[in-house]
């Protein structure tokens, strides 16, 4: 089914491109809103990676998984962003946040939007835009290294010392924090 | 399982983020749609590890890099240069009091004109290298001059 449907956008069809966008975007929204830690900045990217879907959605290699693509194209969009922006700071208040969410006993708690920045801003500040990605998709996103190797461009080695760097990081700030 | 574990493992299970008003947000998506083009493997579609085509931004980039890269080698050249040609003045100075070394004429040939911009160079630096100083030049001669007039008022005596 998706495969007709994105080959209906490929040929421009604009109704087609719109069930793509509905169910595609809270994925690319959450990837953005953890990797940019700015509600707003997220819709942004969501905006811009849909459209540069569009403009290379014929150049789709069918052989891999649709939403890989997305993610690949959302995450190259990220990096760029984060290149531009001013260095991720947490903000006193956004210790709060964590602390709340890490004392709460509920294991599937639910977080708003301004929760999910204020905890990864927290826990991730440090982390160089590598890290921060391949951190973000493998332990945020939950995707599996083999995906991750197809987003990222990187291969199983680079995946590995990359997420083994950015825990290290976390656990050492969580244990400045005083969560050790 | 260490807290750090745990906080982790809750952030996973916990509820992802979701956009406020998502019908609002494609109705945008959809509304900015630009026409499709034949672009094709961008930087944007590239996996980090695997850009192999460069858009304009990265050609300019990449010029820009080669500039910089080129513009440094020419400073440090030059600076070498400078130094260079600020440390012969002191040799000529102290060549200046030894009064064993002989007068140098001017070479008869007052510019290096012939063969490629490096060796212009090169005959330039040898010349100025051979030149003694215009001051010290002068010193000598007043030396000379002054030890040939002792000479001469010896004689008379």
């Amino acid at each position: 089914m998706i495969s007709d449907i994105i080959s209906r956008c490929q040929q421009g069809d604009r109704e087609a491109f719109r069930w793509v966008v509905e169910t595609h975007q809270r994925m690319v929204f959450s990837l953005a809103l953890k990797m940019l830690c700015d509600e707003e900045e997220a819709k942004d990217m969501v905006q811009e990676t849909f459209i540069r879907v569009w403009q290379s959605i014929r150049s789709y290699d069918p052989q891999k998984t649709f939403s890989t693509w997305v993610y690949t194209i959302a995450s190259r969009l990220c990096i760029d962003r984060l290149k531009r922006v001013r260095r991720i700071v947490a903000l006193p208040s956004d210790e709060m946040a964590l602390r709340r969410f890490a004392t709460d006993g509920d294991n599937q708690l639910e977080l708003e939007n301004r929760e999910w920045v204020s905890i990864v801003r927290t826990i991730a500040e440090g982390l160089s835009d590598k890290q921060r990605l391949v951190f973000t998709l493998c332990q945020l996103e939950g995707l599996s290294s083999a995906e991750v190797e197809q987003i990222t461009g990187l291969d199983a080695r680079q995946v590995k010392s990359n997420l083994y760097v950015a825990r290290q990081t976390i656990r050492k700030r969580l244990t400045d924090l005083g969560y050790e | 399982m260490s807290k750090t574990d745990n906080i982790l493992e809750k952030l996973k299970a916990a509820q992802q983020p979701v956009i406020d008003n998502p019908d609002e947000l494609t109705d945008l998506i959809m509304s900015n749609l630009p026409e499709q083009d034949n672009a094709q493997f961008t930087m944007h579609n590239a996996p980090l590890g695997r850009r192999t085509l460069a858009t304009s931004g990265t050609q300019k980039f990449t010029m820009l890099r080669t500039l910089r890269i080129i513009s440094s080698m020419a400073a440090v050249y030059l600076v070498g240069l400078f130094f260079y040609l600020q440390a012969e003045p002191s040799n000529k100075a102290e060549t200046a009091y030894n009064n064993k070394v002989e007068l140098q004429q001017p070479s008869s040939q007052p510019y290096c004109t012939e063969g490629t911009p490096r060796e212009i160079l090169m005959c330039y630096l040898e010349r100025k290298k051979e030149q003694p100083s215009t001051y010290s030049l002068i010193k000598q001669r007043i030396q000379h001059s002054q030890m040939n007039d002792n000479h001469e008022l010896n004689k008379l005596h």
